[in-house]
């Protein structure tokens, strides 16, 4: 395998981790900071994903 | 047809536990009531098309707490096609008061009668089919947490709710208020539901405000009611809604005495009741309660033999992710021909796996921890702690419920601060919201782990002391807080149930932990990972004396890094000129380094804590992902990464004790993470009010930051008689004023009004 090939193999796995990891956590703190995080959990979880559980509005 | 059945009951009386073996969710259970703040629903198990919803407790459907209007809005305003009332056998009579009122909704209803094995076990004896017959609908024994007789109730649900049955609904009312109510119901005929008339005209009887609002009644209407229900009080001599309680409870009564036995003498202690003149006794509660936490964060995060939480943590960092996946990734690497010294290298080795791994490795620690914390849990004896600390609580004027979200808050903020709903009072719910999130997270456990390893060679009484800092500081902040105008008033009354102990689930307490350390885990894997990117960049790239590239090689080449320029960059980041490395010339160090003096007054003024500090903001596991990241880097000679711990001494060459104490204490309790900041603001539903939680919390942890650094340290030895220690006595002092003196007294309107008015 060529040193070129390698390092292309390497920054495609890092590209596809920083393009899905990034928008996951951009969703998630998006919807942290509008009160979404761990709504509806009730539990005592740390940090749950923006998928969790669905959310109730505002009493 | 979509079949709805709603799970109504009392708090703490199994309704989760029942929904998780109804719908296999694994929604957390917590054996004190006030866990289920929010509505949630699931599919019945091999039914698709029957949705369950499990409801907060709820003691009536007349709501003073916030989480109760949402169980009293669902099953009055959405009606669902059955309920499961879920009643707690041991405490049949208090909690039949609840099933009298959903018989009067005129939903089909089955009651679930839980914890019958540990009725058998008191001894007492339920005749179900005379139950059934006296409440007119069906009851099915249950234990719920055997995961006994669940089928059967659901079967029973869907059944009922398919046939739409109702059964006969005994007369619970008699007499005069029984007429009375049959008069109000022919004032709002035509204008209640039908099929709602009796359960609205018994509401409007006692004035219920909801109800009223929700009917519209025209003046006159109004007027003959209101005549009705005062000619009925004079009568009997008692205000309207305490003549239907005591309507209710006479009517509890005579089904209880047909129906249950008691194998326990009135009067006789239970095996809990004797547990509980122990750890709720006056004296010894407290203490009890501060060596049964000292011991837990002992075991889990100490340096003690017996401290397995800690060993396999440091099996975690040395091994693990000092030589395993290193090793793995240097294999990887090495085959797809990504040489050390490489950007590529760089990245993923003191980058990623330097930060995830930097984060992953307090994992034991946490999962040790949030076992033992479930298993005080699961036993009931967190319940008993409510208690003991509400004699301490409403010394500043708060109630023991204040205590309930702090519980909750040890393992995540975020339902730490949902769980303020069940504060009655606006004013004690605000401040909970404010103060709950000063509890030690397990997000916040690396720091804590950090700081106690690193620094203070694995001490219990360091990490312990993180927990009783965080009550510390919710009580300080009570009492200070309590004194404005804004908090003000008499606490609430504290009613708590204590569950009766029982051996714990060891499928609930192992699902539990694995809860909390999975999503600890999760979190490392999308916010850590891409933060450590980003800081990794930030701190390898930089401007070295006008040339900009990896710092790291700009400072190989000597026609570059010039006597002079490295005694600018020490004097800029205020280091000695033998300390100054590559990474101090980073664009991470540039912009650290402004901010820095801004903590440099608490010990930790260097431009890496600082940073940290900042990113933990997005999430508190990050302070201790950015260390790694930081300290990783090494320009000594010594190969990297073959023993986690050099990580670890490198951050503790870079503080004094209290520098670092002071740190763990700042992050402990500065303004929370953006998951728990817009849980504040759902809560408080007021831009001001949540600005005002986050600066509370942000300056009491720097006025305490300092106070512990400048003070501490004077006592210490650790830095000689100054400005700092002085303006650190005057902030003590002012602290101690704020406790002492006197504050606002409130009037009589300031002690009412309750959550539920104040977001109405």
């Amino acid at each position: 395998m060529s040193v070129i090939l390698g390092h292309a193999i390497v920054i495609l796995i890092l590209a596809v981790i920083v393009f899905f990891c990034g928008r996951s956590v951009i969703r998630e703190i998006r919807h942290e900071l509008n009160g979404g995080g761990c709504s509806g959990c009730g539990g005592n979880c740390s940090g749950c994903t923006a998928s969790c559980h669905k959310t109730d509005p505002k009493v | 047809m979509e079949i709805k059945i709603a799970l109504a009951g009392n708090p703490n009386s199994g309704k989760t536990t029942l929904f998780n073996n109804l719908t296999g969710s694994r929604q957390y259970v917590g054996n004190w009531p006030g866990v289920t703040v929010e509505k949630k629903e699931g599919k019945l198990k091999g039914h698709d098309d029957v949705i369950i919803q499990d409801l907060p407790g709820i003691y009536s459907l007349s709501p003073y707490t916030l989480e109760e209007v949402v169980s009293r809005t669902y099953l009055v305003n959405e009606k669902p096609d059955a309920i499961i009332n879920i009643v707690d056998g041991t405490n049949i009579e208090r909690n039949l008061y609840l099933t009298t009122q959903l018989l009067e909704l005129n939903i089909p209803m089955v009651i679930a009668l839980n914890m019958m094995d540990l009725v058998r076990k008191n001894g007492d004896k339920v005749d179900t089919a005379k139950l059934s017959s006296e409440l007119g609908c069906e009851v099915i024994e249950l234990s719920a947490l055997k995961n006994e007789g669940a089928d059967d109730v659901a079967n029973k649900a869907i059944q009922l709710a398919q046939n739409k049955t109702i059964g006969n609904r005994p007369s619970i009312l008699s007499g005069e208020v029984e007429n009375a109510v049959k008069q109000i119901e022919g004032e709002l005929s035509g204008i209640a539901d039908d099929k709602f008339l009796s359960w609205s005209a018994i509401k409007v009887f006692e004035r219920d405000s909801k109800e009223l609002e929700k009917l519209h009644l025209a003046s006159d209407k109004k007027k003959n009611i209101e005549d009705i229900i005062e000619a009925c009080e004079k009568s009997m001599d008692d205000d309207s809604e305490s003549i239907i309680t005591n309507q209710r409870y006479t009517y509890i009564t005579g089904v209880t005495d047909t129906a249950v036995k008691k194998g326990r003498a009135k009067g006789e202690l239970s095996i809990s009741d004797k547990i509980d003149k122990i750890v709720t006794n006056r004296i010894l509660g407290l203490p009890i309660f501060a060596l049964v936490m000292f011991l837990i964060y002992a075991i889990a995060m100490g340096g003690w033999s017996v401290s397995i939480g800690t060993a396999a943590t440091d099996f975690t960092n040395d091994v693990i992710f000092g030589e395993w996946v290193p090793g793995f990734f240097d294999t990887i690497l090495g085959a797809l021909h990504v040489e050390e010294g490489t950007v590529l290298y760089g990245l993923i080795q003191d980058g990623i796996v330097a930060g995830v791994g930097a984060v992953i490795g307090f994992v034991p620690q946490m999962l040790v921890l949030f076992l033992l914390l479930a298993i005080l849990e699961d036993i009931g004896y967190m319940a008993r702690v409510a208690f003991v600390m509400d004699r301490i609580f409403r010394q500043f004027g708060l109630s023991g419920k204040s205590f309930v979200p702090c519980l909750v808050a040890t393992g995540c903020g975020v339902p730490g601060v949902m769980a303020s709903r069940t504060i009655e009072n606006d004013r004690d719910r605000k401040l909970t919201v404010m103060t709950t999130t000063f509890m030690p997270c397990g997000a916040k456990l690396p720091i804590i782990g950090l700081i106690a390893g690193a620094i203070f060679g694995g001490s219990p009484w360091i990490a312990a002391s993180a927990y009783f800092i965080g009550i510390g500081s919710i009580i300080l902040s009570g009492i200070i807080l309590k004194k404005f105008k804004a908090f003000a008033g008499e606490p609430a009354p504290f009613v708590m149930e204590l569950p009766p102990y029982h051996v714990p689930s060891v499928v609930g307490v192992l699902r539990a932990t694995w809860e909390r350390g999975w999503s600890f885990i999760k979190r490392a894997g999308s916010v850590i990972v891409i933060s450590s990117i980003i800081i990794w960049f930030l701190s390898a790239f930089g401007t070295v004396n006008g040339h900009f590239g990896l710092v790291d090689n700009l400072f190989e080449d000597e026609t570059i890094v010039t006597d002079e320029y490295v005694q600018k960059l020490a004097d800029r980041m205020d280091v000695e000129i033998d300390d100054v490395n590559a990474m101090d010339a980073s664009l991470l160090a540039s912009v650290g380094n402004v901010i820095s003096p801004v903590f440099k007054p608490l010990g930790f003024g260097n431009w890496k804590p600082t940073v940290a500090t900042i990113t933990g903001l997005v999430a508190k596991e990050e302070v201790v992902g950015t260390f790694g990241v930081l300290y990783n880097y090494d320009d000594s000679d010594e190969e990297l990464g073959e023993e986690g711990e050099q990580i670890w001494d490198r951050v503790a060459a870079d503080y004094t004790t209290m520098g670092a104490f002071s740190f763990m204490v700042f992050n402990l309790l500065c303004a929370p993470c953006f998951a728990a900041i817009g849980a504040i603001k759902r809560e408080m539903n007021n831009a001001k009010w949540t600005w005002a939680a986050i600066g509370y919390m942000t300056g009491w942890a720097y006025v305490l930051a300092f106070i512990f650094y400048n003070v501490g340290g004077l006592l210490t030895g650790e830095h000689g008689f100054g400005l700092g220690p002085i303006l650190g006595i005057v902030l003590l002092a002012g602290l101690i004023y704020l406790l002492v003196r006197k504050g606002y007294q409130p009037d009589e309107s300031a002690k009412s009004l309750t959550s539920v008015d104040a977001n109405a």
